[in-house]
């Protein structure tokens, strides 16, 4: 708050911020796990349970899975979409619930829904193993490509759950609403995102709208690096990138804008 | 800034809520704070805090003495001026902020590290300190779930304690633990003014402003009303409250709630102070004599009853009391079913300057309580005279002594 807003000082801030980070990141997952029974296996139920919903769906309805095992067509798709929709609700109430430490210090605010990403990402990294147990069962090949792939569409999708949880966060600590109404709004976008069904099945004329949708070609290209062995399409990873980078601009300069007054609303 | 000054802040107007201030910032000064005069949680402050000093911030509640510290420390924007402060600031607000129950208080003293600023070496090099300061003993190992309100709140404390800033925003911290560690703690806080970091400290505790605050400023309806010496600022804070409660009893139509416990065969139904020519008054000039008279109704006869009278300050301190009975000279006569007046003339009033309370009980002569009030009347000591040094003294009593000063080698010369 200081005028002279010098080197030093942002330094400091930025280190503060830091270690705050890691201070919530502690506090957020062991006393998750230390109040729930289950613990680290909540973050592998999640995407299992869904991915066996899908499996008897599919005993119903016809659909395509691009020639490979559905069970693990579907899960790894499941696995960066999980981590995705973890990371936004996450983020939500972040700042809600951090309103006692809001009202006392001034602090780089961005933090709690940084820590909330940060947070689904060790729930992606269980849920991960499972896949890569998946993979070694169904004796998948590994591809060097999934090397350099996996940390990117991680980074990316962590991104845009950065730039979508900002906005939710910012927008829900005036009026509920929009926390309350991200759960519709995210199991409408997992249809918007090819996790159950291939790209492939999408109509070629609808595919460069489909693919605003950053999700899709995140997913799609997490499912194929690793599956198909196939390194990620650049065209679908650039839109992708275009549009999170997009969406990050507009959430954080409203985070910005609104973060200042969080104090005196929450 | 000049040199000296850490804190400035000039024109500070602040209102709470994002519509009033997207509204502010997007046409300034649209609607002036004289047309909706109710909103304003602090109006046009002007203020400057020079390195080193120790200032108390006092008023009313809702008059902005919070909102003051939140806009000190960053944590809520001002809606209009400006806000200058110069080297690293720490607020001791609401210390448990951010405590989560299940871990235990070690993690914990981690976890408010972090947020009060300390990186985590910082908290490791501190951890023993804090663990000493704290006196949780067994259960520093513990979750906080399991702690008593004290335990958790001496944990905050021993933590912030031990953050070193140049400037302190102190809110209303001291009432923690038991008197042991109120004492521990203030010792600590001494300490750190001794380092020379400046300090703003709220309180509602006169005698914590009177023992720590070169100055003090007073804050009424979100505006500054007074700034000068602590004693002249808690003064005028009494004054204050005391015409805001004036004004409550006009609204409730001049009855005095007073609250009487005891048997009730005496009540007491209120009381006047009189200067020397038997005149009511509500002022005592410093060191002159005054009269406290009782209004007492007799219910039943009641023989000879002792009879007390308290005088307090209105933080509820006792700070003397005269008595009738119980082997002293004075006896109170029968009281007879009907009216009385009980006069007591105090002749030699040492009293420091400040406002004071009337508080009174009748006991039977066997023991019993007959009539306890409290708050029966307010008056005020006021300065007289030009001996500014005893006008500004702090405690409640002018002592009279004498003085003698020698060289350890010589005797005694007066």
């Amino acid at each position: 708050m200081s005028d002279t807003g010098d080197f030093r000082g942002e330094f400091r801030d930025m280190v503060r911020s830091f270690t705050l980070l890691q201070a919530l990141l502690y506090r957020d997952i062991s006393a998750r796990y230390k109040k729930s029974l289950l613990g680290p296996a909540w973050a592998i139920l999640q995407p299992l349970v869904l991915m066996v919903i899908f499996s008897m769906l599919r005993g119903i309805v016809k659909i395509p899975s691009d020639n490979i095992p559905y069970v693990i067509f579907s899960y790894s798709a499941l696995v960066p979409w999980t981590f995705f929709s973890n990371a936004v609700n996450y983020c939500g109430p972040s700042i809600l619930t951090n309103a006692a430490i809001l009202k006392k210090m001034a602090l780089w605010r961005e933090v709690f829904p940084l820590a909330a990403v940060v947070t689904a990402v060790f729930d992606f990294v269980m849920s991960f193993a499972v896949l890569v147990g998946m993979m070694a069962w169904f004796r998948i090949p590994f591809s060097a490509h999934a090397l350099w792939a996996v940390p990117l569409l991680l980074f990316m999708a962590s991104a845009l759950a950065f730039g979508i949880g900002m906005f939710v966060a910012a927008l829900g600590s005036f009026k509920r609403d929009i926390i309350f109404a991200m759960p519709f709004i995210m199991q409408f976008w997992i249809f918007a995102t090819p996790v159950m069904y291939p790209l492939s099945s999408v109509p070629a004329r609808w595919r460069v709208l489909y693919l605003l949708n950053p999700m899709a070609g995140i997913v799609e290209g997490f499912r194929n690096v690793l599956i198909k062995g196939t390194p990620p399409g650049m065209g679908q990873l650039g839109l992708a990138a275009a549009v999170t980078l997009c969406v990050l601009a507009l959430s954080w300069t409203v985070f910005r804008l609104l973060s200042q007054y969080f104090a005196d609303v929450i | 800034m000049q040199g000296n000054t850490v804190i400035q802040l000039e024109n500070v107007w602040k209102r709470y809520g994002l519509l009033p201030a997207l509204r502010e910032k997007f046409s300034p000064r649209a609607g002036s704070p004289e047309s909706d005069p109710g909103k304003w949680a602090l109006r046009d402050i002007n203020l400057e805090v020079k390195r080193g000093e120790t200032l108390g911030l006092i008023g009313r509640n809702g008059a902005g003495k919070s909102t003051l510290l939140k806009i000190l420390a960053g944590v809520t924007p001002p809606t209009r001026g400006r806000v200058k402060v110069d080297g690293t600031i720490f607020p001791m607000i609401e210390l448990n902020a951010g405590l989560n129950m299940d871990l235990t208080g070690r993690e914990n003293i981690f976890l408010l590290g972090a947020i009060m600023g300390l990186s985590r070496q910082e908290t490791r090099l501190l951890l023993p300190a804090i663990e000493e300061f704290s006196e949780l003993g067994g259960f520093f190992h513990q979750p906080v779930r399991k702690y008593s309100s004290g335990m958790m709140a001496r944990l905050g404390f021993s933590v912030a304690v031990n953050v070193k800033a140049d400037i302190l925003l102190i809110d209303e911290v001291f009432a923690v633990g038991d008197v042991a560690f109120q004492q521990k703690c203030f010792r600590k806080m001494e300490e750190v003014i001794r380092r020379g970091s400046t300090i703003l400290f709220v309180t509602h505790s006169m005698r914590n402003v009177e023992r720590i605050c070169d100055g003090a400023l007073l804050l009424d309806r979100g505006g500054i009303a007074e700034r000068g010496n602590s004693m002249q600022i808690i003064a005028s804070y009494f004054r204050l409250s005391a015409d805001a409660a004036a004004q409550e009893l006009l609204k409730a139509g001049g009855a005095v709630p007073m609250i009487h416990t005891g048997s009730g065969e005496l009540r007491i139904t209120g009381a006047q102070i009189l200067d020397p020519h038997g005149r009511p008054a509500k002022q005592v000039p410093y060191r002159q004599p005054f009269t406290v008279r009782l209004s007492v109704r007799a219910e039943k006869a009641v023989m000879s009853p002792h009879l007390m009278v308290i005088i307090s300050t209105p933080d509820l301190i006792n700070v003397a009391a005269v008595s009738t009975g119980r082997g002293r000279l004075v006896e109170l006569p029968e009281f007879t079913p009907g009216n009385w007046f009980v006069d007591c003339t105090v002749d030699s009033c040492n009293l420091l300057p400040g406002v004071y309370m009337v508080n009174a009980s009748f006991d039977a002569k066997d023991g019993p309580k007959i009539e306890t009030v409290r708050h029966v009347k307010q008056f005020q000591i006021v300065p007289e005279g030009a001996n500014q040094q005893e006008n500004n003294m702090p405690g409640f009593f002018w002592l009279n002594c004498e003085w003698a000063c020698r060289n350890r080698s010589e005797q005694i010369v007066a």
